[in-house]
């Protein structure tokens, strides 16, 4: 400690590497997330004990747990291992994804499986972290269809966006992990 | 400053000796007497900076400390929203040019939080206001049909910020200046809040379109 030091200088100690490394990681997480609460608010209420708050905690302990990659300060989050849904239910397999201007139109097939209803209903959403602006498909779609469709937000027409995929229960009880369909670019 | 968290005796509340005990916001505060300053010196060129800079974005947002209220409600539980929304936007507010300092009109946000905005929004210009145009859907996530969308003008020449409300159904909102604004500068912002006025959406810039065909 120096004897003489400038009082009108305030005493500020540098942040360790560790914890500048966290916070960063943190940030990009909450960043990622944030715009998706409201999905995340159902498809992890299982996981937060039927609570909002602890829903999102919980998925923001898998995206840090999984989804980030790099070092500090080039950490960045790997959007292929985000999981914006959880559970047990089987998903379905992509046969084809059509982007088109104003809509994205995906065709799928679900295999055979005692925990697979033709009545689960599929779930398609387009979503782009940097306008914060994400679309879920209006149109009830289920598992028997193959067919799913999401009208994309002005916001998207024009940019890339991330598009991810799961199924849930009728009941809205069960839920799938969420499938990565791809960065599509307009 | 220091935080002063409940010490031995608890924060107190009046003058003892030179001291003032006072609190705000849930917030105690121990504040000296006020001084009278005799003499002040003038402010040097970097203090007359910092002073112009506080005049102008505090005399911009004076007119609609309601509307901030609504905009920055998330982040007024130990602060004003007028206060907020002067550091919020304080760093990045200003534009210095030949030693001239004025606002960054385009730069400036009322809100702050996680609604979604609406898209495809246009600011058309009329003889006497500005229409205010949105995309009405929602697409299932961030936003409800009947969110409030607040539409904010300002013309630079009459100095008159104005705010119209709509719902986000609606699609469009009209402000009026009451008088031609025919070639004047005009700045045009939009956000929206949630019906309880507990969420609110970032703020988005909308650059002026030519009059209506």
């Amino acid at each position: 400690m120096d004897f003489f030091y400038d009082r009108s200088r305030p005493n500020v100690k540098e942040k360790s590497y560790g914890k500048l490394a966290v916070q960063q990681r943190m940030r990009l997480a909450m960043a990622f997330l944030n715009p998706l609460r409201p999905i995340i608010a159902e498809t992890w209420l299982g996981y937060g004990k039927g609570n909002k708050s602890k829903a999102f905690g919980q998925a923001l302990k898998k995206l840090l747990q999984d989804a980030i990659e790099g070092q500090y300060p080039d950490q960045r989050i790997v959007p292929d291992r985000v999981a914006i849904s959880m559970g047990m239910l089987p998903s379905v397999n992509i046969q084809d994804v059509v982007p088109g201007p104003e809509a994205l139109e995906i065709y799928f097939s679900s295999e055979e499986n005692p925990l697979a209803k033709a009545s689960d209903e599929v779930v398609l959403v387009a979503y782009s972290p940097e306008a914060g602006v994400a679309g879920r498909n209006p149109v009830t779609c289920t598992r028997r269809e193959g067919y799913i469709k999401v009208d994309l937000p002005p916001q998207l027409q024009a940019a890339p966006f991330h598009a991810y995929l799961f199924v849930h229960s009728a009941n809205k009880k069960q839920y799938s992990k969420s499938l990565y369909v791809g960065y599509i670019e307009p | 400053m220091a935080t002063f968290k409940e010490g031995v005796n608890g924060p107190f509340k009046g003058k003892v000796g030179s001291v003032i005990g006072s609190r705000w916001r849930a917030i105690p505060y121990m504040k000296g007497m006020y001084k009278v300053k005799r003499n002040k010196s003038n402010p040097s060129e970097k203090q007359a900076a910092q002073h112009q800079k506080f005049r102008l974005l505090n005399r911009f947002f004076m007119p609609i400390g309601p509307v901030l209220d609504i905009g920055f409600r998330a982040l007024t539980s130990r602060a004003t929203a007028k206060n907020v929304a002067f550091s919020y936007n304080y760093d990045h507010a200003f534009v210095e040019e030949n030693g001239q300092i004025t606002l960054n009109y385009p730069a400036l946000k009322f809100s702050h939080g996680s609604l979604y905005t609406a898209g495809a929004e246009k600011a058309i210009r009329t003889p006497d206001g500005v229409k205010v145009v949105w995309n009405p859907k929602t697409y299932g996530v961030g936003g409800a049909m009947d969110d409030i969308a607040y539409a904010i003008a300002y013309s630079v020449s009459l100095d008159m910020l104005l705010c119209e409300t709509a719902r986000r159904h609606d699609g469009e909102a009209f402000i009026s200046f009451a008088e031609a604004v025919g070639a004047d500068e005009l700045h045009v912002w939009l956000f929206f809040a949630d019906s309880r006025g507990k969420q609110a959406s970032r703020t988005e810039y909308i650059p002026l379109t030519d009059t209506e065909p």
